[in-house]
């Protein structure tokens, strides 16, 4: 197949007209959203304890999850990426499974695994006396399982495109591996590192569904911004409108501070 | 690079078989119920009978918390009728003013749930127990309002609510976390105890708190492109039929 030459007239034009279309159909709803309510509510809203909870609960969660992230997803990039293990493309794969899993199926088998009739939330209950459902403990396991890949599957590229013979030259110079991640990796990765750290957190920020499956919905506990803003369309739709702005507020803030990332060609 | 070429073509004529199967059919007028969530098996038992009555028209649920309904009642939704578990959804979804005038068509009985396999909790003072997992529907949605206004009869509110630890967005959500063993109590609609969880669930009665009954409300939607359709549903369910169906599924009459 090759590409017939004349008339890239035509051809531009389609282009950019489905290519408006798709501009339009994203900025509608965030025109709407902001349209929607005046900002004296969005300020209303923004100083009501409810919200206060429910904003400092969203950060202390998805704060911890990103934390927990780069705990254990840092070193589960690294082997991946350098170190040659059997089952290594299986637990690839197990890795990259939350990502395009639906959350509510997340939170089911969260349940399956660490509910009170769980695989360990048995012995995690007789044994320790944690049960974790509907803590929020929970809301956090909940968001660094489907937020952590995002942090490991970036990274674990960076890695990978990333030439062996730097690593190499340091180690015939004597450095251990630590020092070599610490002091040779870490910083040429920075760029994705940063990258995947963000889009983990903004996951974890924005879990909704295993977090109402596996954790609960209870104000101060488990009930984090996404939670309180479908709570709040049966009750007050413009007050959910108003959590939205919040939220929104938050991801352009945090695409505006990553901007060196995601918009390198504008 | 003729098989994706051949693939699409296969899609598409797929499309147009699919397309051209629905316009064979005979147009089909369907009504749309939204309903609380504790009518779920009650309705759909009247489901067969309406439409044996009224060829060509196909009665779709919304099943789900009356709040949610309402909201989206309220937001402008398609809908013909609206049953709610309670008269304060009812009045919010009246606001829109889309809502004709409203009956009582049933009642209902609040009742503790438990696990089964779990005897600890003999009657309500029991909720207020120290380390209770106690799970209720929100304060929105009917069956948690009712419960909140049962505990305050009892004079156990604070305490029990203390030990909530998920507030659940319609009845089901109660249920299941019960019946599942994840939480240690919840308090339901009598009616939720159905067949399909009746093995994994022990019922203890909400004693002292008799005079807190659930009363249901239907009516038809002032704006329904097919009202004679919503008006003849609405007779259905506030009718005798309605209450045999109702009765069966254990709801108590109006």
């Amino acid at each position: 197949m090759s590409l017939k030459p004349g008339r890239p007239g035509h051809a531009n034009l389609a282009i950019g007209l489905l290519a408006g279309a798709a501009v339009v159909f994203f900025a509608l709803p965030l025109v709407g959203l902001l349209v929607r309510v005046a900002p004296a509510e969005v300020w209303r809203q923004l100083t009501a304890p409810a919200v206060q909870t429910a904003l400092r609960l969203s950060l202390t969660v998805s704060l911890t999850a990103a934390g927990l992230s780069l705990l254990l997803g840092l070193p589960l990039a690294y082997a991946l990426a350098r170190l040659p293990f059997p089952g290594r493309g299986l637990a690839r794969a197990l890795v990259t499974l939350p990502m395009v899993l639906p959350p509510v199926v997340g939170g089911t088998a969260l349940l399956a695994a660490f509910g009170r009739r769980g695989l360990l939330g048995g012995p995690l209950e007789h044994g320790l006396g944690v049960i974790l459902p509907y803590t929020t403990g929970a809301a956090v396991l909940a968001a660094t399982f489907v937020a952590a890949p995002f942090l490991v599957i970036t990274v674990e590229g960076a890695l990978r495109g990333l030439d062996p013979r730097l690593e190499q030259a340091a180690a015939t110079l004597g450095a251990s591996r630590l020092r070599i991640v610490a002091t040779v990796v870490l910083p040429a990765i920075r760029p994705s590192l940063v990258a995947g750290l963000a889009l983990c957190w903004a996951r974890a920020l924005g879990e909704f569904g295993a977090t109402i499956t596996f954790a609960g919905n209870l104000q101060g506990r488990t009930q984090t911004m996404p939670l309180a803003v479908y709570e709040a369309l049966h009750t007050s739709p413009d007050g959910a409108v108003a959590l939205s702005l919040i939220l929104l507020a938050v991801s352009l803030a945090l695409l505006a501070a990553l901007r060196g990332h995601f918009f390198k060609g504008g | 690079m003729t098989r994706p070429r051949s693939a699409a073509r296969r899609v598409v004529l797929l499309g147009a078989l699919t397309l051209g199967g629905c316009s064979g059919a005979p147009a089909e007028r369907v009504v749309h119920v939204a309903a609380a969530m504790s009518l779920k098996e009650a309705f759909t038992d009247l489901e067969a009978g309406f439409e044996a009555q009224h060829p060509g028209v196909d009665v779709v649920f919304n099943f789900a918390g009356s709040q949610t309904l309402a909201a989206q009642i309220v937001a402008g939704a398609p809908a013909d009728v609206f049953a709610s578990a309670d008269r304060a959804q009812m009045e919010r979804a009246a606001a829109s003013s889309r809502m004709q005038p409203a009956r009582v068509f049933a009642r209902n009985k609040l009742v503790i749930v438990t696990p089964a396999n779990d005897p600890s909790i003999q009657g309500p003072a029991d909720l207020s127990r120290a380390g209770l997992r106690l799970i209720l529907a929100g304060e929105t949605v009917p069956v948690g309002a009712y419960a909140r206004e049962a505990l305050n009869r009892l004079g156990v509110r604070e305490a029990a609510l203390a030990n909530v630890v998920s507030n659940e967005e319609n009845v089901r959500g109660v249920v299941g976390k019960v019946a599942t063993g994840e939480a240690d109590a919840g308090i339901v609609y009598a009616t939720d105890v159905t067949a399909e969880l009746a093995d994994k669930l022990r019922t203890v009665t909400l004693a002292g708190a008799d005079d807190v009954v659930p009363a249901y409300e239907i009516a038809a939607l002032a704006d329904s492109r097919q009202p004679e359709l919503a008006a003849a549903f609405v007779d259905l369910v506030a009718g005798p039929a309605g209450a045999a169906a109702l009765g069966k599924r254990g709801f108590l009459p109006p």
